[in-house]
């Protein structure tokens, strides 16, 4: 069958003046359990990548600058 | 790509851990100790550092044997019972009797328990009989002292590679492991002497409620792998029938009540606000009567608290809304439900394996080890039944160290090239389509055929008709279009998803009763059949690929337990106050 | 084997170090805690003296995992930073550091900021460190900070010292409500009566809190006259007459039953829970009556307590 791409939402969203990923930071990207999380290339910011998200909240614990905020996937709420 | 250009690495090691969860960083950790100088690799498809249930740490543990408030006889009499007998002793045993050590060992490493005012453990009761929880209060910081135990021990972590099969040498026994990275589709052959599989529950097998794939109870990086890995390498897994189902908050999915709000003044109740389970602690019985009360006029099922001093209720957020699950706090806010006021609506959750809640999982003994020699399982995906976080790091230890052992005695086993070549391309074949089904819609289609066919309580026809409908689907696999390495992961997670649902249902068709509660509730067998059934079901792969079932006697009883003492755990629901019971 | 070789990642690490970037150089830290190679120390400890707080911090996160208790030192000395979060680092460092921190975090319990006051006794607790006694019993004397003194009472408690005994009985008439409550709780060690008698007055403490602490502490100590928690029996909050049901029940009481049992018509569950349980220790034939009276109490729990009351006043009858 032929495949599209879809519009949705994700729970993850990044404050693109506190992300320090530019400077080489990855610590969201690495400590997501299901793998979710990727810096973008462009603008050198992480940002959530694939609807997949376990709401646990490493992300944004261990962001040394506090740029990650966690919400409920819209589904759950 | 295709198998014959794919970049593979290929390392060798004593001991090879697979799964750096909780029972794996323990297994790791205990191999080292016993023989410092052993190669000691821990291979793990997300980071060690953040990685399975135990993630943001733990509200406390649910089974700690410390002497002075229980003894490991009254443990492995209460787990014998909770399990409906079905359950080998020894190895509870072996766990009751090295639970307060471990503790001692954590302790050590810096975990912190809850303390009384002269620093002595503040045990809780919250089991039937005995005292079992230790809360722990500040419990986010266990992996980070994991990661660094590891660290300092010079174990070899190799992160974001996911097991695919384990590798069998000719003998049957233990080979290694092959696998793919998540993010660049590198392969790396493990060759090892001895192996510990601690992949954890089998989490992605039914759809929760909200429909939210991958909103389920367990961290949806389990998702079946070490059990399928398991079979196809020819290891037994006992009691597959005896599904994990837990009551949960609706729609968060997370646990809600027994062990952290039930020693504070919180239980269950139906939508009288009143009582009407005996005990909160999370059983097959207690499923049972949950779904009864749920499905009945008197439902739905809450969590209550609004009677409970606002010191109480704040000591209770504070627990509930920073460790395990901190984003709780979050979805209770969103919907306006102040635990001061309001009940929270309770849910069953989805199905899985999983022996830290239930019994399921890959058979071994007292040292983990299991039938294929050399392969060792500890943690949620071997069957030593309510495991749980304590269970995980003991079990692990014991795997850690025999494995060490199995490791000095023996060389390299002889690995089959064939077979590694067929599964590299098995592995990348979703990467050769541009046409085709993607990994979540066939991921949603058969857990959704999980609900809908093998949510308890269980139905024969209904059973039968799962196993045609996920046959279709296995001619689907052959249609899985991977556009990169993380959907390649996501595509290789549906194959071990859909030999869970089929084992999970093959092996609820095998046992003609009904058991453990709601766990294993069998409409058109409702009775418990002792003379026919007080044993294990074990599940194998066939020499033709299929999977057979056989019955396995439970091993004679360190402890008896009276039939009395059986009953007392049988009857959760609360009976009318009028007959005075 | 090249999925292990870290070399290649250790260099480019103390590279960026020496980055103009603060961000650079921090980030590079943190990488180097996940390593925590201790052929990272020199440079890592150099980084303590970094100009920027958020690089001086991480260069502690690292020295941390590299080896915690080998930098006991560097991390007293940062607890003298002028930037907070620095301080909190090394507070936090030291108590992971086990015995090796101890002589130098006792000396710190006189120290002039409450934050690196308060660390010490934390850190000092878990250690119950003998050499604490003395400055810890002047924290909870005389610190100004009300959670210095709090953290001092409860080292004491851990501590377990005699000579601690005056400096907690005082401290249950501290200003502050949650000294008292550790005080009080601290005192659970002692076995005499000057505890008996402190806890007596803390049962009428303007706190329910610091009451409840004191029921608590009386049924682990036990008290021979039963007189002060019959009266904690009408206390208002009902946590504090749980505890001193559960205390009656313990030093067994039969002239407790009667205030015990009105207690098993209150609405709380858990108190009658307690109330059933402490008749069924007392186990005197006066109980027999309120607990045939409450055999269908609405709460499950209570019914199968009440069940094994009565069991048990039987068979003491019996006996
Ligand atoms: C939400 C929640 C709350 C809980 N609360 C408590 C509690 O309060 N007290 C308590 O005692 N217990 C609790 N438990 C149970 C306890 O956490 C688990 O029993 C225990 O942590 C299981 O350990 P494990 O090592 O088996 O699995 P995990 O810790 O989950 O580890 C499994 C690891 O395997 C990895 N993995 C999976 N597949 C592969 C693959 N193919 N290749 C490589 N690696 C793989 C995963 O990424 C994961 O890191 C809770 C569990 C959950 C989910
Ligand atoms: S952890 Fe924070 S700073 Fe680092 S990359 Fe992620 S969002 Fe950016
Ligand atoms: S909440 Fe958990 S699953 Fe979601 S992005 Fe953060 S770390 Fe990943």
């Amino acid at each position: 069958m032929p495949l599209v791409q879809q519009t949705t939402s994700v729970p993850v969203s990044v404050d693109k003046d506190k992300c320090i990923a530019a400077k080489g930071c990855t610590v969201c990207v690495d400590v997501c359990p299901l793998d979710v999380l990727a810096i973008n290339g462009v603008d050198g910011v992480a940002y959530m990548r694939y609807d997949e998200c376990w709401y646990c909240m490493p992300c944004e614990t261990d962001c040394p600058t506090g740029a990650v905020t966690v919400s409920i996937p819209y589904l759950l709420r | 790509m295709s198998g014959s250009t794919a970049v593979t690495h290929v390392v060798e090691t004593d001991v090879l851990v697979i799964g750096g969860g909780t029972a794996g960083p323990m297994a790791a950790i205990k191999a080292k100790e016993r023989q410092p100088d052993l190669r000691v690799v821990l291979m793990e498809k997300a980071n060690v550092k953040r990685s399975g249930a135990i993630s943001m740490g733990m509200d406390g543990l649910n089974n700690a044997v410390i002497p002075g408030h229980s003894t490991p006889e009254q443990y492995v009499r209460e787990i014998t019972i909770a399990n409906d007998g079905i359950v080998d002793q020894g190895p509870v045993m072996a766990y009751a009797n090295r639970s307060f050590e471990m503790i001692q060992y954590l302790d050590g490493l810096g975990v912190k328990f809850a303390r009384g005012p002269t620093g002595d453990y503040d045990v809780r009761k919250v089991h039937h009989m005995g005292t079992y929880v230790l809360p722990m209060p500040e419990g986010h910081n266990v992996k980070k002292l994991l990661y660094r135990t590891l660290r300092r021990l010079r174990v070899n972590i190799i992160n974001r590679y996911m097991a695919t099969r384990l590798l069998t040498a000719q003998e049957g026994r233990i080979a290694g492991v092959i696998g793919i990275n998540t993010r660049t589709s590198e392969f790396v052959v493990i060759r090892a002497k001895a192996v510990v599989l601690a992949c954890g529950a089998a989490g992605r097998l039914g759809l929760p409620a909200s429909g939210y794939l991958f909103g389920t109870y367990e961290n949806p990086t389990n998702c079946g792998d070490g059990h399928a890995m398991a079979f196809h390498a020819g290891a037994a897994l006992a009691n597959l029938e005896c599904f994990q189902i837990n009551p949960l908050i609706k729609d968060y999915n997370g646990p809600a009540c027994a062990y952290v709000t039930g020693p504070l003044g919180g239980y269950t109740a139906n939508a009288r606000g009143s009582r009407f389970l005996e005990c909160d602690y999370w059983s097959g019985q207690m499923m049972l009567e949950f779904h009864r009360e749920l499905e009945s006029g008197a439902g739905p099922v809450f969590l209550k608290l609004d009677h409970l001093a606002e010191e109480t209720i704040s000591t209770v957020e504070t627990i509930l809304h920073t460790n395990e699950r901190p984003s709780r706090g979050r979805f209770h806010t969103g919907r306006g439900t102040n635990y001061r006021t309001h009940m929270v609506e309770m849910h069953v959750s989805e199905i899985g394996f999983c022996s830290g809640h239930s019994a399921s999982g890959v058979f071994v003994d007292e040292h983990a080890r299991t039938t294929v020699p050399g392969l060792h399982a500890a943690g949620d995906l071997a069957n030593v039944p309510h495991n749980y976080m304590l269970g995980a790091f003991v079990n692990g230890a014991f795997g850690g160290e025999s494995a060490a052992d199995f490791s000095a005695d023996v060389g390299f086993g002889v690995l089959d090239r064939d077979f590694i070549r067929h599964e590299q391309e098995r592995v990348l074949a979703a990467t050769t389509r541009t046409d085709g089904v993607s990994p979540r819609e066939v991921e949603y289609k058969i857990r959704r055929l999980v609900n809908d066919y093998l949510q308890p309580p269980k139905v024969t026809r209904k059973m039968e008709l799962a196993l045609d409908r996920l046959s279709e689907i296995r001619d689907d696999l052959e249609h899985l279009v991977a556009g990169d390495s993380h959907e390649l992961m996501r595509a290789l997670e549906v194959h071990s998803i859909l030999d869970c649902a089929e084992m999970a249902a093959r092996a609820s068709l095998f046992r003609t009763e009904s058991r453990w509660g709601l766990y294993h509730h069998r409409v058109d067998h409702p009775e418990t059949d002792n003379d026919a059934w007080f044993c294990h079901s074990l599940m194998e792969k066939a020499s033709d690929g299929s999977m057979v079932s056989r019955k396995q006697p439970i091993a004679p009883y360190l402890f008896a337990v009276a039939d009395a003492e059986r009953q007392s755990f049988r009857n959760v629901r609360v009976r009318p106050a009028a007959q005075g019971d | 084997m090249p999925l292990f070789d870290e070399g290649p990642r250790l260099s480019a690490l103390l590279g960026a170090l020496g980055s103009d970037d603060v961000e650079r150089r921090r980030v590079a830290l943190m990488e180097l805690a996940d390593l925590a190679d201790p052929a990272a120390e020199r440079e890592v400890r150099a980084a303590l003296g970094d100009p920027a707080p958020q690089v001086r911090e991480a260069a502690i996160g690292a020295l941390v995992e590299i080896n915690g208790p080998a930098y006991a030192a560097d991390f007293v000395a940062a607890l003298e930073d002028d930037a907070e979060p620095v301080r909190q680092a090394a507070a936090a460092a030291l108590a992971e550091c086990g015995a090796t921190a101890a002589p130098l975090l006792t000396g710190r319990i006189a120290h002039p900021d409450a934050l690196v006051r308060d660390a010490a006794l934390r850190a000092l607790t878990k250690l119950r460190n003998p050499h604490a006694l003395a400055p810890a019993l002047a924290a909870l004397a005389a610190d100004p900070d009300s959670g210095v003194r709090k953290s001092a009472a409860t080292m004491l408690g851990w501590l377990k010292a005699p000579d601690a005994v005056p400096g907690l009985i005082a401290a249950c008439r501290d200003l502050a409500p949650e000294v008292r409550r550790a005080a009080v709780g601290a005192l659970t060690f002692v076995r005499d009566q000057r505890a008996q008698k402190a806890a007596t007055i803390a049962l009428s403490d303007p706190d329910w809190q610091v009451r409840e602490a004191a029921a608590e502490l009386l049924g682990r100590i036990g008290l021979r006259d039963a007189l002060p928690l019959v009266s904690a029996m009408g206390d208002p909050y009902w946590q504090v007459r749980a505890k001193a049901a559960e205390a009656l029940g313990k030093i067994r009481r039969p002239e407790a039953i009667a205030v015990i049992g009105e207690a098993l018509d209150h609405p709380v569950s858990n108190l009658r829970k307690c109330a059933t349980a402490a008749l069924g220790e007392i186990a005197h034939p006066d109980a027999l009556p309120y607990l045939a009276a409450h055999r269908d109490d609405p709460d499950p729990d209570v019914r199968k307590l009440n069940r094994w009351a009565i069991a048990r006043v039987k068979d003491a009858e019996v006996s």
